[in-house]
């Protein structure tokens, strides 16, 4: 069983981008992310990327991690890093994951799509939450005090 | 006026009727007691209500599909299939999702590109663009009761259109559609539509008319039941108190045969004593067992063997329906050939089982089951009652704020999403995590105890990981992760 620690480590937004409501990848991520200390704005799902970008704003938000199952990804979150920028985030971090691309393809390929697009980690399906909050915490500076 | 759990005077239900029937123009055609007229000369057979009573009298098991298309000859088409060819027993109407989420108007252009190329568009049948008599074409061309089917925020104008138009059931509720299939939408809106369906089922029933409600609770995903059960229990007691008459009690199974034999004898003992609790004492209640929707093995032999197992749950615990999956799930919409394959595969299980009247019931492992399982379900019911101070409404709106009442992976952002479940060494689902629901000591240490057994027979400890594994097990073809 995995405990709970109090002290907030990083404030995130999570959700799922565009007209898709496969759910579960994302709610085992914040899940995990609470768990670990992290103060978690869900979006849920159905969001636009101004609802990302607002969401961030008004949280004072470190990092957006989106989950994107409907292989549309490339049309959904082209442009984000921009408005985040526009919006002053120019430091938030991003994060990607789940079914990014409809055609089989390279990892490296499509790691380096998202990439260009200015988001700062990129995963694959089935990623375990474990690797992505020890990325997180590399990102936001925060130290393991050796706490689960 | 207040969502709160009363009986809708006839005032204002009709208040309320009044602007339902304006949201689509076929609303207009509704006559409700000429629609209780033309039930009463419908021959009992296609009654869903009077169907299934029969089955429970005489201790036999039905089987019923999942089944909708968008044109009126195409859904006669499918039905007609499902009756000769699968020699189903009960037949369904599957509501599209753009009707689902009252898109009559995308509905309707839909509809006619299906109707151009002969090529189906929509993901089912749109009840309310198809009006009055587009429904009665189909009940009439079948031998078979046709029950409404699908999960939704706002049924109203579809059970309107779809109850006159000769369908005699309906499957879905407040909390299943609530959890699984809204973001935004709070969840006395979602309740107070379902207040208005089921007492539009009450008015079916004051005036000779039964109609047969299947509640549904929530999706599980290794879910330990008291998470359906107790959401199950609210939507009975919702719908008792409008005036529901026949109650189906829906089971969701999940693989472990203690765990869903011990779901089954639960809900039936528990349903029957908050009915009593309350009151309602006219209320008629049959059971009906499915299996989860969760990714299905590709390999259609493999979905053979799944339906015969799920099969022979339903049939050991002695329900009225089973709600059979179908071969081609895991790929595609179920094709009427699909399905009519898999309820000849489902129903050769039942006629070699059914005539031995097996009892296994008394066995040491389903009472264990039992044993717990009504516990957490009393722990949570007691504790949303005594937080509505009697009412079950405002109750289970207080316990989804406080986390009594929760859900892994539900849409909506209304819940803590703080629940989740794992499987033990034998694929029972478990809690791994227990988020805020109100169990005492021994409820905790039972499922520490499998938990236990489980992280032993994986030489580590379970995670999140787990719990992933644990979702694609019986895609990949076993109860347990294959290693």
């Amino acid at each position: 069983m995995m405990c709970g620690n109090n002290s907030v480590k990083g404030t995130l937004v999570t959700g799922v981008i565009g007209e898709d409501v496969h759910v579960t990848g994302i709610r085992i991520l914040e899940h995990a992310l609470r768990n670990a200390g992290f103060k978690v704005n869900s979006l849920g799902i159905h969001n636009t990327q101004d609802d990302f970008v607002n969401a961030a704003v008004e949280t004072d938000a470190d990092a957006i991690m989106i989950s994107s199952l409907a292989g549309h990804a490339t049309l959904l979150v082209e442009g984000l890093r921009e408005k985040c920028i526009e919006s002053g985030l120019e430091n938030i971090r991003l994060y990607l994951g789940g079914q990014l691309v409809i055609h089989a393809e390279e990892w490296e390929k499509t790691e380096k799509t998202f990439k260009d697009m200015g988001f700062d980690r990129v995963y694959q399906p089935f990623v375990l939450p474990e690797p992505v909050i020890a990325d997180l915490k590399k990102d936001l500076g925060i130290e393991d005090k050796g706490l689960k | 006026m207040d969502v709160v759990n009363k009986k809708w005077s006839e005032d204002y239900f009709f208040q309320e009727r009044k602007k339902v029937l304006n949201m689509w123009p076929t609303g207009k055609e509704v006559n409700i007691d000429e629609a209780v007229e033309y039930h009463k000369n419908l021959p009992p057979v296609k009654n869903a209500a009077l169907k299934v009573l029969q089955a429970k009298e005489k201790g036999i098991t039905y089987l019923c599909p999942s089944s909708g298309s968008d044109t009126i000859a195409n859904h006669k088409e499918l039905l007609l299939h499902l009756q000769n060819e699968g020699k189903a027993d009960l037949l369904t109407t599957y509501i599209d999702s753009l009707t689902r989420n009252c898109r009559f108007e995308s509905a309707a252009q839909e509809l006619k590109k299906g109707q151009k190329t002969g090529k189906a568009v929509l993901n089912g049948f749109p009840v309310v663009v198809h009006g009055i008599n587009g429904n009665r074409e189909v009940i009439e061309a079948v031998d078979l009761p046709i029950l409404l089917f699908g999960p939704t925020p706002d049924a109203r104008l579809t059970h309107e259109i779809g109850l006159a138009g000769g369908h005699t059931g309906y499957s879905g509720g407040p909390l299943i559609s609530f959890w699984n299939y809204t973001k935004d939408i709070p969840v006395e809106k979602v309740i107070h539509n379902f207040q208005y369906i089921n007492r539009l089922m009450g008015y079916y029933e004051e005036n000779g008319i039964p109609i047969l409600y299947c509640v549904s609770g929530a999706m599980p995903s290794i879910s330990p039941p008291s998470l359906m059960i107790a959401p199950e229990i609210i939507e009975v007691l919702i719908a008792a108190e409008q005036g529901a008459k026949h109650i189906q009690l829906n089971n969701w199974l999940q693989g472990n045969i203690s765990q869903d034999i011990a779901y089954i004898l639960t809900f039936k003992k528990l349903a029957g004593e908050y009915l009593d609790k309350f009151g309602y004492h006219d209320v008629q209640t049959t059971t009906y067992s499915v299996s989860p929707t969760g990714r299905f093995p590709a390999n259609h032999d493999q979905v053979f063997g799944l339906i015969s197992y799920f099969t022979m749950i339903g049939i050991l615990a002695n329900v009225q329906v089973i709600g059979s999956r179908t071969i081609d799930e895991a790929h595609h919409i179920p094709t009427k050939e699909g399905t009519a394959a898999s309820f000849r595969c489902a129903k050769m299980f039942e006629n070699m089982l059914q005539p031995q009247h097996f009892d296994i019931l008394d066995n040491k492992d389903i009472k264990a089951e039992v044993y717990i399982l009504e516990k957490e379900v009393n722990s949570i019911l007691d504790k949303v009652i005594d937080m509505g101070e009697g009412d079950v409404i405002i109750g289970t709106q207080r316990a989804i704020k406080a986390g009594i009442l929760d859900q892994p992976y539900a849409t909506t952002q209304h819940v803590r999403g703080k629940v989740m479940g794992v499987k033990d060494s034998e694929g029972a689902a478990r809690f791994f995590d227990f988020g805020d629901l109100p169990f005492d000591k021994e409820i905790i240490a039972f499922h520490n105890d499998k938990i236990g057994e489980r992280e032993k027979q994986l030489g580590k400890k379970v995670g999140y990981e787990t719990v992933i594994y644990d979702m694609t097990a019986i895609s990949m073809g076993a109860l347990l992760p294959m290693s």
